[in-house]
């Protein structure tokens, strides 16, 4: 409003046949106003998000490793390095395996709980409270003592199962289990907050959906979650999945503190090769490019989210 | 299509009592308007009927069986909503057919995916089309079936929650202030729509509504609701001739019944007011002051020196087919507000001395409490009717 005022102040000065120089001084001080108010931000996105994405993607074409004095251009190397490098398409494959497996259970369980807290009539906060302490718990902290629970001899878990005469497992030091125990504690991480935003989306419904499903022979619940919640949680579970996705794309602290990516790369992911190749190698340059990998990962999933939002899971 | 019996429905949310024992008996086919101010408890009524929610006490029985505990999708009911209640992600079409959806096929039968793969739904939904594309037709919704709610206006939405409603066979119809969104012209215009499908289908429609002229218009009975009661109920005409309540009298018509205060009952058991005395035999003993209600068409013009009422034009409001004129008469707390046809009054001008009065059997009279007061000829009717 205000500068739609300015203009026609400007052209009111136009029309009164104003000198021009003080045309030219009232348009340089709006312009110069609406710099000094974007700087702040202008400067903080440029010093911590564009910078730092600019200096991975250049450095992603470098031979530049860490500590070293000099770094030379080169080109698309690193990336074929990497497209001939099995570690890395094992790290991909596992990446994405693990993601598959997090998203859709860490979304079932926390729609689940969701759905069952809001039908129950008691102690809803109190189970809130419960499901959401993993998301404020700190992953590293929580790794260590998944790594006592998950023990093979004096784990809590494997204790539990012999009770109940079933065979001790291996959990962390199996091929086979490693990453699918890695990508349960990633479940378990992640369902309280997919909880919280469901319960959110739930209780926004208008009841009168509900009332009118019922009316309209909605006879069970399973019909009118059909009907009404599902539908009408379609935009809270195209964001849930795409922060979910974002979310499992960064596991790292459980792998780090469990495996180290083993046993014999079965738990090797994206972030834990670049997090080695950078840091326990030094090669920065590689390191960079698998960043940039990543950052298309999860620029892919961003623009996923944008496209579904503003079209199809949008009603009004 | 059914009766409905309600025999002492009472209902508490907490410790507030929103229903006080409502007695009532809807007999088939019959339309009828539950009306009084908002929060009166009109939708808690109707809502109980739905078995949208359960009474506290009493029981509801709907052709003959106690419905109780039986759940709304069984009680086979419709209801429009006030807001609509359209699923906002379904097009008008699939609106339409949810309840023929919901009730013709099975489960699994409306899951996404396999469901053409199952023998039958393909008839089934093939008739769904047919039903859906005859209450479109009959409603002027043909060329919007494939458009979401949100693109529509509000009485087109209307339309798409009666349309929902009528696409199946229910045993009656419940509304719930469908109206009272919509503007004032279309309002007028949907009441006849309404009060046409009534007869057309010939079902029950119970409606609830806050707008007295909704329920004058549109009702075979009218049951008036204050403060969780019924305090009256009949056709049209008997709720607005012959209020058994001075709150009665004042919510039904428009403009609004005049009430004066300072009548008072005589030994001839006549009515004083003022140095006027009206003739008629009142049911009361004598010396009982009481207000007196008389509707604005009632009153005539008279000589301003010895009519029983008095005063001075304050303001008058021409409203083409009508003109309301509003006459002060000193010690009351309204203006009178007296109705004359188009043409009617046009001598009188602001300021001028006006004499009023009517025949003593368009008087209402009331008690302190609000309770109407007899006048023996229509004690006598009443004895003989
Ligand atoms: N679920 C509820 N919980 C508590 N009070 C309610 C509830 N529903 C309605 N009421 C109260 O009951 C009274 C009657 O409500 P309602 O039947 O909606 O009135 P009306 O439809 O006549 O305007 C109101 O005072 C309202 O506040
Ligand atoms: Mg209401």
């Amino acid at each position: 409003m205000a500068d739609v005022a300015l203009a026609r102040e400007i052209d009111a000065n136009i029309a009164q046949g104003a000198r021009p120089h003080v045309r030219l001084r009232r348009r340089r001080m709006m312009s110069m106003t609406a710099a000094v108010l974007l700087a702040p931000a202008l400067v903080l996105m440029a010093l911590l998000l564009i910078g730092p994405v600019l200096a991975v993607l250049l450095m992603s074409f470098t031979d530049y490793q860490l500590g070293a004095p000099t770094w030379s251009l080169v080109g698309l190397e690193n990336y074929i390095e990497l497209y001939g490098d099995r570690v890395f398409w094992t790290s991909l494959t596992n990446t994405l395996l693990y993601v598959a497996i997090v998203v859709p259970s860490s979304i079932a369980l926390g729609l689940g709980l969701a759905l069952l807290i809001e039908s129950g009539s008691t102690l809803r906060a109190f189970y809130r409270s419960i499901f959401f302490i993993p998301v404020m718990a700190t992953l590293i902290a929580m790794a260590i003592s998944w790594e006592y629970m998950l023990h093979p001899q004096f784990g809590l878990i494997n204790l539990m199962l012999k009770e109940i005469g079933l065979p001790a497992q291996a959990w962390l030091s199996d091929p086979v289990l490693a990453l699918p125990t890695i990508a349960a504690i990633g479940i378990w991480q992640l369902f309280g907050f997919n909880m919280v935003l469901f319960l959110a989306g739930i209780v926004s419904i208008p009841s009168h959906l509900y009332e009118a499903a019922v009316m309209d022979g909605a006879r069970s619940a399973w019909s009118r979650f059909w009907l009404v919640t599902w539908p009408m949680l379609g935009p809270v579970t195209v964001f849930v999945a795409v922060i979910s996705a974002i979310r499992s794309f960064q596991v790292f602290d459980t792998v780090h503190v469990l495996t180290k990516g083993g046993p014999s790369k079965a738990t090797e992911v994206l972030l834990y090769s670049m997090y080695s190749e950078g840091f326990e190698f030094f090669r920065s340059g590689l390191a960079a490019a698998i960043a940039v990998v990543f950052l298309c990962f999860v620029l892919l999933l961003t623009i996923i989210k944008a496209r579904l939002i503003e079209k199809k899971v949008h009603y009004s | 299509m059914a009766q409905f019996q309600l025999s002492g429905v009472r209902k508490s949310f907490d410790r507030t009592h929103v229903l006080k024992g409502i007695d009532l008996h809807i007999a088939e086919g019959e339309f009828i308007s539950l009306v009084g101010p908002s929060g009166c408890g009109k939708s808690t009524l109707l809502r109980i009927i739905a078995g949208l929610e359960d009474q506290s006490e009493g029981s509801v029985r709907i052709g003959g069986d106690v419905v109780d505990g039986v759940r709304p999708a069984d009680r086979n009911l419709a209801m429009v909503f006030q807001s609509y209640a359209l699923y906002p992600h379904l097009t008008v079409y699939n609106n339409i057919a949810v309840p023929l959806r919901m009730r013709r096929l099975s489960t699994l039968q409306r899951a996404a995916v396999l469901r053409w793969l199952i023998p039958g739904t393909r008839e089934t939904e093939d008739r769904i089309r047919s039903d859906v594309e005859d209450v479109a037709k009959l409603l002027g919704l043909k060329d919007l079936l494939q458009r979401k709610p949100a693109q529509l206006s509000g009485g087109q939405r209307q339309r798409v929650a009666v349309g929902r409603a009528i696409v199946r066979e229910p045993r009656a119809f419940l509304l719930d202030e469908p109206l009272s969104n919509l503007d004032a012209k279309l309002r007028v215009h949907m009441r006849t729509e309404i009060a046409q499908l009534h007869r057309r289908l010939g079902a029950t429609f119970i409606y609830v509504t806050h707008d007295q002229a909704e329920a004058m218009t549109m009702s075979d009975r009218i049951a008036v609701m204050m403060d969780g009661n019924i305090i009256q109920i009949g056709s049209p005409d008997d709720v607005y001739d012959d209020p058994q309540d001075l709150r009665v009298a004042e919510f039904i018509g428009s403009p609004k019944i005049n009430i004066l205060d300072g009548g008072v009952i005589d030994e001839a058991r006549g009515l004083v007011f003022g140095s006027s005395r009206f003739a008629a035999t009142f049911l009361e003993r004598p010396g009982t002051s009481v207000r007196i209600g008389v509707r604005p068409e009632a009153l005539r013009l008279a000589n301003a020196e010895n009519a029983p009422f008095s005063g001075r034009l304050a303001h008058k409001e021409n409203l083409g087919a009508e003109v309301l004129l509003h006459v002060e008469i000193p010690d009351q707390r309204a203006a009178v507000i007296v109705r004359f046809d188009h043409g009617g009054a046009r001598e009188i001008s602001i300021g001028d001395a006006v004499g009023l009065t009517c025949s003593p059997e368009d008087l209402r009279i009331f008690g302190a409490s609000g309770e109407r007061i007899k006048a023996e000829v229509e004690a006598r009717k009443v004895a003989h009717g």
